[in-house]
């Protein structure tokens, strides 16, 4: 489990120009920020270069963390805005980059229907980051990466039953949230 | 707009639907792409070099690169500034727009200078030879014909200019509007109402002013023609060897003060004009290398 709060580990990075606070809140923040991005960019190394850019924009002004209420929200806000940037200036480079990634994007038919898209899958991110840690890896695992029950029980040493009923507590979860989410709309 | 897609509850079979579609929607980071292995390069982005700038340093190389910002868009400003046309023309009279509208019509064997774009407070051209100008109007950016000697300031008008290099003076015609004529050092200053000339001698530095000119005649030349109302041979010589580009010598001062009044029309070349000339003005002319000498019979 997270041993230190996004919170805190901000404040000692601000206050203390602490490497060590930087590099937890890297580990901790990596793979979501690598998930958001890649949802705009869909190509690993543009959501690669765009979330190490984000972050060294973090810590590069750390100075101006004490402003930042809601890191989950500001923090997406700075992954879009520089997937965005980026797709944009590929776009300038290469018409031909624009094209490959304008079909996962176009395939989302309305721009209203995007913009839900976009805040669903916010609250979707959001509610995958507040999953318990083990809980979160093996639904990534298995939904995501299609690794089989068995394949994961062996990587956390666990038995395939155990692997289940950590899936079906994160897909409740995770339906519950969306449900909430048009509830609260 | 969340109201007719989706009322609530939902079904589950919508809601897993749904869940699919974010699940495939993005993916975590997988072999060299993960937090890890992205680290190192972060480092490298975190720290470039190998000492890392002091706070003072961070602000003595921004101030540098604003520094070299600041120049280097001063030099592109001031070297596009510079972006200058010459037109120039030989056996031709050329008609040109300036980039503010201003329209130049250029004598034969002359040549204007003026910026691509006039981007200065003034409207700068630079011409030798004769050209005649109708300039556009703009109070806020005087138009400024220099030349060699002289300098015409205005701020929208017709006038014609003859500014040859070797002669001995300039002649500055008024059609329309209003000029301030000045010599290059500024201590001499004439300002033409229409249908005035100012003549400024070089040797002397002065302006000699002429009233009630006809000011149309100056400027026939730039429908082609050439014309001559009791003009002296050594003034019609110049006026030859600018529209021709050749040097006319009179060996013979009574024949220099020989008025002539004659016009042409046509596009006579040289040799048809001093055809016209010798037989009433009783001279003969040869071509000795790339002169005219011109001898009394």
């Amino acid at each position: 489990m997270k041993n230190r709060t996004v919170d805190e580990l901000l404040t000692e990075i601000r206050k203390k120009n602490s490497d060590s606070a930087f590099r937890e809140l890297y580990d901790q923040c990596y793979n979501r920020f690598f998930r958001i991005a890649f949802y705009y960019l869909q190509k690993d190394e543009w959501a690669q270069e765009v979330v190490l850019d984000v972050f060294l924009n973090i810590w590069n002004n750390r100075s101006m963390l004490s402003d930042v209420r809601n890191f989950s929200n500001y923090s997406f806000i700075l992954i879009k805005n520089a997937s965005v940037n980026f797709l944009e200036k590929e776009g300038r480079r290469s018409t031909s980059a624009l094209d490959s990634i304008a079909e996962p994007v176009s395939s989302i038919s309305s721009p209203e229907e995007q913009l839900i898209d976009e805040e669903l899958f916010q609250y979707y991110i959001d509610a995958v980051d507040a999953l318990p840690e083990k809980c979160r890896e093996i639904f990534l695992l298995v939904r995501e990466e299609k690794k089989s029950y068995a394949q994961v029980a062996e990587l956390f040493n666990i038995s395939p039953k155990t692997v289940d009923a950590q899936l079906q507590k994160a897909v409740l979860k995770l339906k519950e949230k969306i449900n909430a989410f048009f509830l609260d709309s | 707009m969340k109201d007719d897609m989706n009322q609530f509850p939902k079904s589950d079979n919508e809601v897993n639907e749904l869940l699919n579609k974010l699940v495939s929607s993005t993916h975590s980071p997988q072999g060299s792409f993960t937090a890890d292995k992205s680290f190192n390069i972060l480092q490298k982005k975190l720290h470039p070099a190998k000492y890392r700038l002091r706070p003072y340093q961070y602000i003595s190389a921004a101030a540098a690169i604003i520094l070299i910002l600041g120049f280097s868009w001063m030099f592109y400003y001031n070297a596009q500034s510079v972006s200058i046309k010459t037109i120039s023309t030989l056996a031709e009279i050329k008609k040109i727009k300036l980039p503010d509208g201003t329209q130049v019509i250029l004598d034969r064997y002359s040549s204007i200078q003026f910026p691509e774009e006039f981007k200065k407070k003034i409207r700068d051209v630079k011409l030798s030879g004769e050209a005649y100008f109708e300039v556009t109007k703009n109070p806020a950016k005087p138009f400024i014909v220099e030349t060699q000697s002289v300098n015409i300031r205005v701020l929208g008008t017709h006038f014609n200019v003859e500014a040859y290099k070797d002669d001995p003076s300039v002649t500055t015609t008024l059609l329309e509007g209003s000029v301030a004529v000045s010599n290059k050092k500024q201590n001499s200053r004439l300002i033409l109402k229409p249908n005035e000339t100012a003549i400024y001698n070089k040797l002397s530095a002065t302006f000699t002013h002429l009233k009630k000119v006809d000011a149309e005649k100056d400027i026939v030349w730039s429908q082609g023609i050439l014309l001559f109302n009791s003009v002296p041979m050594q003034e019609i010589a110049l006026t030859l060897s600018h529209k021709f580009n050749v040097k006319i010598e009179i060996d013979n001062a009574s024949l220099r003060n020989h008025k002539f009044t004659a016009r042409f029309d046509n596009q006579e070349n040289l040799y048809e004009i001093l055809d016209l000339l010798k037989s009433t003005g009783n001279f003969s002319y040869q071509k000795v290398d790339n002169k005219i000498k011109i001898q009394l019979k």
